[in-house]
């Protein structure tokens, strides 16, 4: 084959555009730390990094929510137990006032005490959390329990996704702690305790200290459900984070560079591209005319 | 035999030295001019009149121009031209579709995030804001797109234009060519140069739009797209419109001849490149980006449309209902019943369980990782657009390298016929130059032997 200087030049011209372009390739990933940022550079490697971003995203959203619910139900936990403590207190007033000693200015004293603990308890009832009134059920927006301790929430739960198809209760609720539907009004108790104490109706306060003791146990079953979906949503915000972290180290496995590859590859590339420059300029340089 | 013929073929032979020295001379300075055909003098020998003797004459240039490698070269640059084209106007709608600061999977996936923030917050107005401003950002990132590929397509409308035009400069310029040699031939020359830019102008044709040529007595017919553009001296013109259906039309006008729709056959060069990115990969890409758009805002309002408001209202939409699949995209917004209103988000599953109530919320959430009508979760659709995009880009981009190779090539064989060798050129102006010197060389004998001959039989002293 006859070889013309034009020949040497083409050939010379696309080996260089070829090695300049692997240059270009090797510097982006070099210098972006990513072998995949378009969906050209590999377009099977860049759907899986969007659905391995997909799921870091949907176990984001999930850690960050059961976090929020948590603290709402830590909340809960906090006030049933307070509410536990108050029945304890009013039991204690009921069984000692049950008592034939105490007069009835005695039974007036403890009556006012025992307003103050149903003041309490609807105080506690009202407590707000990041979701509002964490006692109303669903009816989050308003107060729950009105002065006079009558309940205008519902016994509805939300729940929250924390794996596919997985559902955990994220509300205390209010309705089984506090009211007829858990089995008895405890506010109402409550309050038919300070009625009868000022009425020094001693009949009624003994039989008191019995429904005041069943109202106690039934804010704290309450309290355990709450603890219990507590617990489940802090478990599912750990095994999250694994989650995270393993498909994070999956994610980075397709999308990043191997630095070292990258580099080793981009000297090599470097140094065939030097070489091509140099035997290109020496070629074109020489023909016979050389020395003329 | 006489000494003056001596002196006769001595000068022949200057002159024939001469014409090959000129011969190489061109060559040597065309040597990186595109379109030459290397040429060499043609030397005959010639009858001085004398049986036993003959000098030389120079009766013109041969060109080593080759119909055949020239031909290949042709069809490469057309295929090249095509590879390159495509592959540019593919790197855009890549960039279109998944621009490197944020996708729209990246938007799908906020939004699902702020969605699963409104399950645990439900009545939180600073939630409910963040869960509108992210559907409103994921809708306009769905719209911009899909405009994006209009723009894009818009662009290659002009581009394809702008090729026409510079088509129809060079396929009159060819035309004038043709005429111009055939008058130079008629009148016993020989028009090397001419031929050598119309060659030249076939090239830049075929990288443009494809083209073949037939050399004929009239000179080059130049084919493309089944149709012949150029013939003898007269060019039809190439224009670039749109069709009724919104794709690329492309006539051809002959002189004094009715428009000819030739863009069935234009699928080399740039605009057979043009033609194929702006007509075939980016609709498709269109219609899968509407596909998943109309997909997305039905599965979405279809639970979104089940719940309550804080005002308790229910079976809203929370993207505006798309009316066809076709346009979709580009018309996906965020439905005007909440626009702004973010105490209409709904959330709670019954009117009761306003405004604490998520069911609503919770099942939207859900949506993140259910599959869409068309058999993928939302981003994980979107994704596999954005794989389908690589994958045409990625087949172009390689076909483009693979052309550059096959067109380098196919020129290399055209210039190992019809190229100019410095070397050679080199050995040729030696080989020539010293048969100059010879033929010189005998002249001066010749002239000093009747010099010798005169002073013989000059007069007596």
């Amino acid at each position: 084959m006859r070889i013309t200087n034009t020949m040497q030049l083409n050939e010379a011209l696309l080996n260089e555009g070829r090695v300049s372009n692997q240059m270009y390739q090797l510097t982006q990933e070099a210098s972006s730390g990513m072998a995949v940022s378009a969906p050209a550079d590999d377009p099977v490697a860049y759907a899986s990094i969007v659905s391995s971003n997909e799921q870091i995203s949907t176990l984001q959203a999930r850690s960050t929510a059961a976090t929020t619910a948590g603290g709402d139900l830590s909340l809960a936990d906090g006030a049933l137990s307070s509410a536990s403590d108050v029945l304890v207190q009013a039991e204690q007033i009921a069984t000692v006032q049950s008592n034939g000693t105490q007069t009835a200015a005695d039974r007036a004293t403890a009556a006012t005490q025992v307003t103050q603990l149903v003041q309490q308890m609807i105080a506690l009832g009202n407590t707000q959390g990041q979701s509002g009134y964490i006692f109303g059920g669903t009816k989050t927006g308003s107060p729950p329990f009105d002065a006079s301790g009558n309940y205008s929430g519902n016994g509805d739960s939300t729940t929250l996704e924390i794996a596919s198809g997985v559902t955990v209760t994220t509300n205390a609720s209010g309705a089984s702690a506090f009211t007829a539907a858990g089995g008895s009004n405890v506010i109402a108790d409550l309050q038919a305790l300070a009625t009868a104490l000022s009425g020094n109706d001693v009949a009624t306060i003994q039989s008191s200290v019995g429904q005041i003791n069943s109202d106690n146990s039934q804010v704290v079953a309450a309290r355990v459900n709450a603890g219990v979906s507590a617990q489940q949503l802090q478990s599912a915000t750990q095994v999250i984070g694994n989650a995270v972290i393993a498909d994070q180290t999956s994610l980075a496995s397709t999308q990043d560079a191997d630095v070292a590859t990258v580099y080793s590859q981009l000297s090599a590339v470097q140094t065939s591209y030097q070489a091509a420059l140099s035997v290109t300029r020496q070629v074109l340089s020489m023909d016979a005319f050389e020395g003329q | 035999m006489s000494l003056t013929a001596l002196i006769n073929i001595a000068g022949d032979g200057l002159a024939a030295q001469t014409a090959a020295l000129d011969a190489t001379s061109q060559n040597v300075a065309n040597v990186n001019t595109p379109g030459y055909s290397r040429v060499t003098a043609n030397l005959e020998t010639t009858s001085t009149g004398d049986t036993y003797s003959g000098s030389v004459v120079a009766s013109g240039v041969i060109s080593s121009f080759d119909q055949f490698t020239f031909g290949n070269v042709l069809s490469e640059q057309g295929l090249g031209g095509a590879a390159d084209s495509r592959s540019q106007a593919l790197s855009n709608v890549e960039n279109v579709i998944a621009p490197s600061g944020g996708t729209i999977a990246d938007s799908v996936n906020t939004f699902f995030g702020s969605l699963t923030a409104l399950a645990t917050s439900p009545s939180d107005p600073s939630t409910r804001a963040t869960v509108l401003q992210d559907a409103t950002s994921l809708a306009q990132n769905i719209s911009g797109t899909a405009a994006g590929l209009s723009t894009e397509r818009a662009s290659l409308l002009a581009q394809a234009q702008g090729v026409a035009t510079q088509v129809n400069g060079q396929l009159s310029q060819m035309a004038a060519l043709n005429g111009q040699i055939a008058a130079e031939s008629a009148g016993g020359n020989q028009p090397t140069d001419l031929e050598n830019q119309r060659d030249a102008l076939a090239s830049s044709l075929s990288t443009e739009i494809g083209a073949q040529v037939i050399n004929g007595p009239s000179g080059y017919t130049l084919l493309s797209s089944n149709t012949a553009l150029v013939s003898g001296s007269s060019a039809s013109s190439v224009s670039v419109g749109l069709g009724s259906t919104g794709d690329l039309q492309i006539m051809a006008t002959s002189t004094g001849g009715a428009a000819q729709d030739i863009t069935s056959g234009v699928t080399q060069g740039t605009l057979g490149g043009i033609v194929e990115a702006r007509d075939q990969d980016i609709p498709s890409l269109s219609s899968q980006l509407d596909q998943f758009a109309y997909n997305l805002s039905t599965s979405v309002n279809a639970v979104y449309s089940t719940g309550y408001g804080l005002d308790g209202v229910t079976g809203r939409n929370l993207f505006a209902a798309p009316s066809a699949v076709a346009g979709a995209a580009y018309s996906m917004a965020v439905d005007p019943s909440v626009v702004g209103q973010p105490d209409q988000l709904a959330a709670s599953g019954s009117a009761a369980d306003v405004p604490g109530g998520n069911s609503v919320a919770v099942a939207l959430a859900a949506l993140a990782s259910q599959p869409l009508a068309g058999g993928q979760p939302p981003a994980q659709a979107f994704g596999a657009i954005a794989a389908n995009i690589g994958n045409a880009l990625s087949s172009a981009q390689s076909e483009s390298q693979l052309r550059a190779s096959t067109v380098t090539q196919a020129q290399n064989l055209n210039q190992s016929q019809s190229g100019v060798s410095l070397d050679q050129e080199m050995t040729n102006m030696t080989q020539f130059q010293n048969a100059y010197q010879a033929s010189s060389k005998v002249l001066q004998t010749a002239e000093s032997l009747l010099e010798e001959l005169m002073a013989d039989v000059g007069p007596a002293s």
